[in-house]
Parts: structure tokens; sequence; C-alpha cells
């Protein structure tokens, strides 16, 4: 999906994007940044409603982190994202973000619809007028890499 | 088992606060470098790699810093540093027009000093000269 170093340069683009939308020293309102903000990058964005009531729900998923015959319905738990794809490892650490109250980058190699990733993502917080963080928005993006065969033992 | 995470901290209002966190050193140093490149930078960041272990202690060290105080310093050295060596190339060529004019003047310090001893001697032998007739005229007046 991307090529070579740039998994890095979308995280800086995003942290950039979220830095513009403070307010000071005080973190970014939910309402003030949203997908369409990251021009380009926003089919790499996702964002998660964290106060919603019958649990963490996906609010936007961009094209380029859909898969396979899902999402099935608009907005969907991030317990239900399937757990063999970068969306899944990208959000389910989404509690970290809502603790610690800053932007979180991981990733590594891993396994994204049956092939062998290196992936790098990011989540950062969005609050509500009280302060809490009501969102998570989110961005990830992956390069495929190639799988060496076992070195049979002697 | 050993958690490890890389805080990304910026100075800000006198002291450190938490800008970000990564679970990679080299993500964390690059978000590091390009809050300093970034409009906004503060007045320094740096990456502190923290370590939790199983026996619930927690350790932490520096693995990056960077500050205008940094930069300046390290451009002060890089200054200093060439500074001295002009200073070293011009004292080599100094001493190596020295030694070459040296050389040459060694054989006329010999000469000068040969001169020397001649006009000693001539001076010597006029003297020797003059006394020997002042006492031979005395005696012819006697």
């Amino acid at each position: 999906m991307v090529d070579g170093s740039s998994e890095k340069r979308l995280v800086i683009r995003m942290l950039e994007l979220w830095r513009r939308a403070r307010r000071a020293d005080r973190l970014p309102l939910a309402v003030a940044l949203t997908a369409s903000d990251a021009g380009g990058d926003a089919a790499s964005l996702f964002q998660i409603d964290v106060l919603s009531p019958t649990g963490a729900r996906f609010t936007h998923i961009g094209s380029g982190l859909h898969l396979p015959n899902w999402p099935v319905k608009p907005t969907p738990l991030v317990v239900e994202c399937p757990e063999d794809s970068v969306l899944s490892l990208s959000s389910r650490h989404w509690r970290e973000i809502v603790t610690r109250r800053v932007p979180v980058t991981r990733g590594g190699l891993s396994r994204h619809l049956g092939g062998l990733v290196l992936y790098r993502s990011i989540m950062m917080p969005l609050v509500d007028e009280d302060g809490r963080i009501a969102s998570v928005m989110g961005a990830s993006n992956w390069r495929a890499v190639e799988e060496m065969p076992p070195t049979p033992i002697e | 088992m050993m958690i490890r995470s890389y805080e990304i901290q910026r100075f800000s209002g006198g002291r450190w606060v938490l800008d970000s966190v990564s679970d990679d050193k080299d993500a964390a140093v690059t978000v590091a470098k390009a809050l300093m490149e970034s409009v906004r930078a503060p007045a320094g960041v740096r990456v502190m790699s923290c370590q939790r272990n199983d026996d619930g202690t927690f350790s932490e060290f520096t693995v990056y810093r960077a500050s205008p105080i940094d930069e300046h310093n390290a451009e002060a050295t890089s200054r200093r540093l060439k500074a001295e060596e002009e200073i070293r190339s011009f004292r080599e060529q100094r001493e190596s027009e020295k030694r070459a004019d040296r050389q040459p003047r060694a054989p006329k310090q010999n000469r000068n000093r040969f001169k020397d001893v001649v006009l000693a001697l001539e001076l010597s032998v006029g003297i020797g000269i003059t006394l020997a007739a002042v006492q031979m005229l005395r005696i012819a007046l006697r």
C-alpha cells in the first residue's frame, strides 16, 4: 500500500495536523478535527467514539483501511474488527490513548489478511467541551514484506 | 515481561512535558526532530527510553536530546575546532618558512665569524706595529 519510508511520514503529518488543532496546551476538540482535514491522508484515517454507551466504535474508516466484506454496518464496534488486519492492530490499544492523553505510535512486523507486513500507526486523543477524551483519531499504513522460507535444520 | 516504550518530551514552561509515545526508538527520534522543526517548536525536546521490568522496577534514560542551545553549542564547537585548525596550519607554515630561512643563513654566520677573527688579527697586528714604531722612535730620540 505504501512505498518505502512513507510509514513514518504519515505519522509525522498526522501529528502536525493534531498539533495545529491544539488550543495552547489543551487537547484539540473532537468537533474541530475531522477526517476531511487530513486531505490526501483521509483514506488512511479512522476515528473511534470512545464514549459510546455500547462500547468504543468506529465512526470513520478510510477507504484504504476497508477489509473484504467488512465493515458491514456504518459504525462497527472496535472489538468486531477482524484481528488479522492492520486496522485491528492500530486501533485495539485505544484505551492507552484515553489513559495517557497523548498521541501514541505503534508499528512493526505483523500479519494483514494473511500476508506479512511492516506497518506504522498513530492514535491521537480528541476532547469534548468538558475536556473528556471523546474521540480517538488514528491513521495507519503498511507495506508488504517478502517472507523468507524457514532455514532447514541440519 | 519487560515493557519498553519511548517517550517524546518537550521543554515547555520550564519543565519537561510528555508530548507523545512510541514503541520504536527510530520513530520516536523522527517525531522529536519533526517537533523541533515545526512552526511551534518548543525550547527543547528529548526522547526517553522507559522500561518497566518484571520485578516492577522502572528505569529510564535519555536516547536523544535537542535544543537551540545544543545546536548553538555544536556550532560554537565547530567554529572553535575550525579556528584551531587554521592556527595550527598557520603555525606549521610559519615554522616551515623559518626552517627554510635558517638553512642558507648557517654558512653565512660562519663566514661572518671568520671575518671577525681576521679583523681582530689585523687590528692586533696593526696595534703591534704601531706600538713597535712608537718604541723605536722613542729610542731614536734619546
